[in-house]
């Protein structure tokens, strides 16, 4: 076995995840005469140990259970069940659909265009916000009908 | 694989009697209507669940979000569940996937992060939504981690950080266990050169 292929496998056995005996025995004869491999060996062992030191598994634990969560929303009819992350980020997007909606007001306003302005013109830009926005301008719907098909697929049987 | 047992006491909404049921046992009791048998795998799965999840998303309310999330499909998703596999290895399937293709999302949309209050790579941030002291050490790591590509990154956390059989990953990555193990091989190797270099650099 060339050092490379004692490396791969090096990575599995630092692990215990080589099972082979015959290629541990392979291995063990390897390093016996490998200075790289010995080197390779020793820093993977090394590196494993630090990796582990982010475990903090028992931290990392709901406070309470989700239960009550799932069962009120297997409860909702699957128009209102969005799913919860979606509407967290749908929530970060607000301020950004309220400022482009400011923009678009402002560019509107501030450059009409080339159209001769007329009083008809005029009044179509100084509307009302509802009639100047156009809901096709704006980020948001487009995010909130990407969500709407992901609650599409939450049909909760009637079983439960 | 071993199961994280809730801890909390039995109510009369719970399965009565026979209190370490099978999930098959379960299951079968779900697809009959029992709630509280949903209830009893919702709560046997749920603590390393998040846990799992929070390796991927470190904030903890879009984790517990996709658990939820999880737990609905894994009810919603019951009839497509062959009873010839074991339950828990697709239950975090349902789960990574969701914390994976969360991320992915993120990513793409790299310029919410000028309007948004979280950071992009909240996977790896210790510094958001999590009062817990982290060392420089497990900065280090998290910042090398980052560095992985994904497709080994899972696989080492699933393994190294979560210690799950490379027969459980490969079921839950939907892999051969064949590939999980060179993934992981070269995950180590790739995590160990990193590693290296930006000691080397520091």
């Amino acid at each position: 076995m060339s050092c490379r292929e004692i490396q791969h496998d090096l990575a599995l056995f630092v692990g215990g995840d080589l099972d082979d005996a015959g290629r541990v025995r392979e291995l063990k004869s390897h390093l016996g005469g490998c200075a790289d491999c010995r080197r390779h060996y020793r820093g993977l062992k090394s590196s494993l140990v630090s990796l582990t030191t982010v475990d903090q598994a028992s931290t990392w634990v709901p406070a309470i259970s989700l239960w009550s969560k799932v069962e009120k929303s297997l409860a909702k009819p699957p128009e209102s069940s969005l799913p919860l992350a979606t509407l967290r980020q749908l929530k970060h997007w607000t301020p950004f659909a309220a400022a482009a909606a400011a923009c678009m007001l402002m560019l509107l306003v501030l450059n009409p265009g080339d159209t001769e302005p007329t009083n008809a013109g005029r009044r179509s830009i100084i509307g009302p916000p509802s009639a100047s926005l156009n809901s096709q301008d704006m980020p948001a719907p487009q995010d909130r009908s990407e969500s709407e098909s992901v609650s599409g697929r939450l049909v909760p049987p009637d079983r439960l | 694989m071993a199961v994280a047992r809730s801890q909390q006491p039995t109510t009369p909404q719970q399965v009565p009697d026979e209190p370490s049921l099978s999930d098959a046992r379960l299951l079968d009791r779900v697809r009959k209507g029992e709630s509280a048998a949903f209830r009893e795998l919702v709560e046997r799965y749920e603590h390393r669940l998040t846990r799992v999840i929070r390796r991927f998303i470190e904030d903890a309310d879009i984790a517990e979000d996709l658990a939820q999330e999880t737990f609905l499909r894994v009810f919603r998703r019951l009839d497509q569940f062959d009873p010839s596999r074991r339950f828990g290895p697709w239950v975090f399937q349902i789960g990574v996937n969701l914390a994976l293709d969360w991320h992915r999302r993120r990513k793409r949309r790299i310029w919410a992060r000028l309007f948004g209050d979280w950071p992009l790579e909240a996977g790896f941030d210790p510094g958001v939504a999590d009062p817990r002291e982290v060392s420089d050490t497990q900065q280090e790591v998290r910042h090398v981690m980052q560095q992985i590509p994904e497709k080994y990154r899972t696989v080492l956390i699933l393994r190294d950080l979560e210690g799950f059989s490379t027969s459980d990953i490969a079921a839950i990555l939907k892999r051969k266990e064949a590939t999980v193990r060179w993934r992981l091989a070269e995950a180590r190797n790739r995590f160990k050169s990193l590693w290296e270099q930006s000691h080397n650099e520091a």
